[in-house]
């Protein structure tokens, strides 16, 4: 049994290749955070493994060490831990894990039938890395299975894409992510409604929520602080995009969501103002959107949304992070008091 | 797991299996030693994924059981303790390893032994005996020659081709070869052709040692695995996957200067020549001039535009003509240290033709080197 919560017409595909014996020696699977790659890469990883009868049985020896990422086989490569300053490993995949890869690749599997090599973040290796990878993923060894994940095909080389077989994760339907947290995780059916539709679509990100609630308290706590962006003064704003810029330099991955969360506020916002709140994400502050809203113009919410995806390109383009964050706080619109508060001057 | 043995047995096991312990790991508990009672005795296990080693101690087992604690941890420990009994105890609820010996105790953390990779138990196939002796120094022979970076994995390898009651191994790396063929002490029951990494080849000649025991070689049906029995240890690798490179037609089959000159003097002259030539991109010159009644001279020199040049001269014994020939100074002095002692021949046909260089007196071995070209 696969076990991933949506993405059939995947799973199907990669079900019937894994029967007929061909799979492809070199994957990628494409998607937004927590959509579900990895969980797809490990299914793949247990299912070239597996000694039951349906492949992944998720029961053998083979698919319970893979499970508990214990498996010598089955090797998952990621960003270093980036220990200091000068240490580039947070930042990039370097070409000395792409060189132990390719050792490792070269022996027999050691447990278990398939070496299969999962690389996470792969648009994160370094132009060298990548180059470096080239003709593992061309021609691996026969035993030798290759899964990259990445958030965005665009973002690898062109050279890497055409070597794989892409599979694209899109985003489960509401329903289908609910479903799953009320059957098979145990979780109330309105708090799996809220979870489902705070997800966007990403059950990864709706199961870390439902395991553990500081997932979703340091959302809110997030979320209050973009809530009142629009109505704080530049000096408030310079310090919280002094304060993002420093956690860049550490975790990069973090202000990403921070970004991807102040989208969505933004993107919210618009909905209510173009007339349809039954679709915004953040349905439980309603009310704090639809003021928000009534004070801003259209034209205002749409040019903050480009303000903010201009910020992320530039992050992504290694633009000074304090730079690129002060000019997206300076930018975004004033409304609620300081407006006010400004009107009579104005 | 309640037990007791001599420090000095223990230190010795963990020093054996340590060597196969993982460094750089995706795998954190592959840098564990995994302890494990075994027939009464100790067993000791470390596995890099690539090789694993696996030895016993003896011991005075009073429960049964096993855990993985670090092995640096542990190794270093022991090592620091007298030459008393020790008395190993594992904690099961905190899962950490007890250690008392004299007036010491540790307590060190450990992980579960189920959690370690499975060793493989490699109990058929195929299996050929070898003398230590004229295993180990074939290895000696063979293994330096295999390229150590890992842009074509295959030549990280040595080919090993059993056939009958002979064993060819062979190990290249783009520049140089070196292949010899030594005997079985039974023939192979079939014929069959794996590659070994080179780095669990070093391993199994280091654990040879001294030892005189037959060291005996299992390859897996599967051909994936391969097993060296020797006295109280076993060595598993795994083996390179691909198709060794068909080395037969590098080796040359004539010559047109065969030069025969004591392996000492030759190293010597091409240490002393390594100096110079190592701001002249590695270049040492041989010159070979037969003299009268094939009692001729090995001129080795190496030129250095900015440090200046050395050239040492070396009594030889010459069938055929004149010839030049230059090669790397350090592909040189490597086939020659492990050549050692004797003689040894080099055969030359010209100056951009592989130099052939094999040990004088009745051998299978032989080893290639490529030419440098230069201006003379």
């Amino acid at each position: 049994m696969w076990k991933i919560i949506g993405h059939e017409r995947v799973v199907e595909a990669l079900r019937r290749s894994v029967e007929q014996g061909r799979v492809s020696h070199a994957n990628l699977f494409t998607g937004p955070p927590m959509i579900g790659k990895a969980t797809l890469a490990m299914n793949l990883a247990q299912a070239l493994n597996c000694l039951g009868e349906e492949r992944p049985c998720g029961e053998c020896v083979q698919c319970r060490r893979i499970r508990e990422s214990k498996h010598a086989d089955v090797q998952v490569i990621r960003l270093g831990p980036g220990l200091d300053e000068d240490d580039d490993s947070h930042k990039a995949i370097l070409t000395e894990q792409i060189e132990g890869l390719q050792q490792a690749a070269a022996l027999q599997p050691f447990e278990g039938r398939a070496k299969v090599f999962i690389i996470e973040a792969a648009e994160l290796m370094s132009a060298a890395a990548a180059n470096r990878l080239l003709k593992t993923l061309e021609e691996p060894p026969a035993t030798v299975y290759m899964v990259l994940l990445a958030d965005d095909q665009r973002r690898l080389l062109p050279t890497v894409t055409s070597r794989c077989r892409v599979y694209e994760l899109r985003p489960v339907p509401l329903e289908t992510i609910e479903t799953a947290l009320t059957r098979d995780h145990a979780v109330d059916a309105p708090e799996a409604r809220r979870l489902a539709r705070l997800a966007e679509g990403r059950p990864g990100w709706a199961l870390a929520a439902a395991r553990d609630a500081a997932v979703l308290e340091d959302r809110e706590e997030d979320l209050n602080e973009i809530v009142e962006l629009v109505s704080q003064s530049d000096h408030q704003r310079l310090a919280v995009a002094a304060r993002m810029a420093n956690r860049f330099g550490r975790r990069r991955a973090e202000v990403g969501q921070w970004l991807g969360l102040l989208l969505q506020w933004w993107r919210d916002l618009l909905l209510v103002k173009g007339g349809r709140p039954e679709m915004a994400v953040n349905a439980d502050r309603l009310e704090t959107l639809e003021e928000t809203a009534a004070e801003l113009s259209l034209q205002a919410i749409a040019d903050a949304l480009r303000r903010v995806e201009e910020a992320a390109d530039h992050l992504e383009r290694n633009v000074n992070p304090r730079l690129a964050l002060e000019v997206l706080m300076l930018h975004l619109p004033v409304a609620g008091q300081r407006q006010a508060a400004l009107a009579p001057a104005g | 797991m309640k037990l007791s043995c001599l420090q000095e047995n223990l230190s010795k096991g963990l020093g054996i299996v340590s060597r196969a312990v993982a460094t750089r790991t995706t795998l954190p508990i592959t840098t564990n030693v995994l302890l494990a009672t075994d027939q009464g005795r100790l067993k000791l296990v470390a596995t890099n994924l690539e090789i694993a080693i696996v030895t016993w101690v003896g011991a005075k087992i009073e429960e049964e059981g096993a855990i993985t604690v670090p092995s640096r941890v542990l190794g270093e420990f022991v090592n620091s303790l007298p030459n008393d009994q020790v008395d190993l105890k594992l904690a099961p609820a905190t899962k950490s390893l007890e250690i008392k010996c004299a007036r010491f105790e540790a307590r060190i953390s450990g992980m579960d032994a189920e959690d370690f990779p499975p060793i493989p138990e490699i109990d058929e196939g195929t299996v050929a005996r070898i003398d230590a002796g004229v295993f180990s120094q074939s290895l000696t022979r063979v293994v330096f020659a295999a390229a150590t970076e890992d842009s074509r994995p295959v030549l990280t390898g040595v080919n090993a081709d059993f056939d009958g009651k002979m064993v060819t191994l062979a190990a290249a790396d783009g520049f140089r070869l070196s292949v010899d063929k030594v005997a079985l002490l039974e023939p192979v029951a079939e014929s069959v052709s794996v590659i070994i990494p080179a780095r669990a080849l070093t391993e199994v000649n280091r654990l040879i040692g001294d030892s005189s025991d037959p060291v005996v070689i299992t390859v897996n049906p599967a051909k994936s695995q391969v097993l060296f029995t020797m006295d109280n240890v076993r060595l598993i690798s795994q083996l390179v996957q691909g198709n060794f490179p068909n080395y037969s037609q590098l080796i040359p089959q004539g010559h047109s200067t065969r030069t025969l000159v004591d392996a000492e003097e030759f190293l010597r002259a091409t240490r002393a020549a390594s100096i110079f030539a190592r701001d002249a991109s590695g270049i040492v010159r041989l010159q070979v001039d037969p003299g009268d009644n094939g009692l001729g001279r090995l001129t080795i020199s190496a030129r250095a535009e900015e440090v200046g040049d050395d050239q040492g001269d070396i009594d030889a014994k010459v069938e055929g003509e004149e010839a030049k020939i230059a090669f790397n100074a350090k592909y040189l002095s490597d086939i020659l240290s492990v050549l050692a002692k004797g003689e040894v021949v080099l055969e030359t046909t010209n100056p951009s033709s592989p130099g052939l260089i094999r040990p004088g007196g009745d051998t299978d071995y032989v080893h290639v080197v490529m030419p440098m070209f230069v201006q003379w």
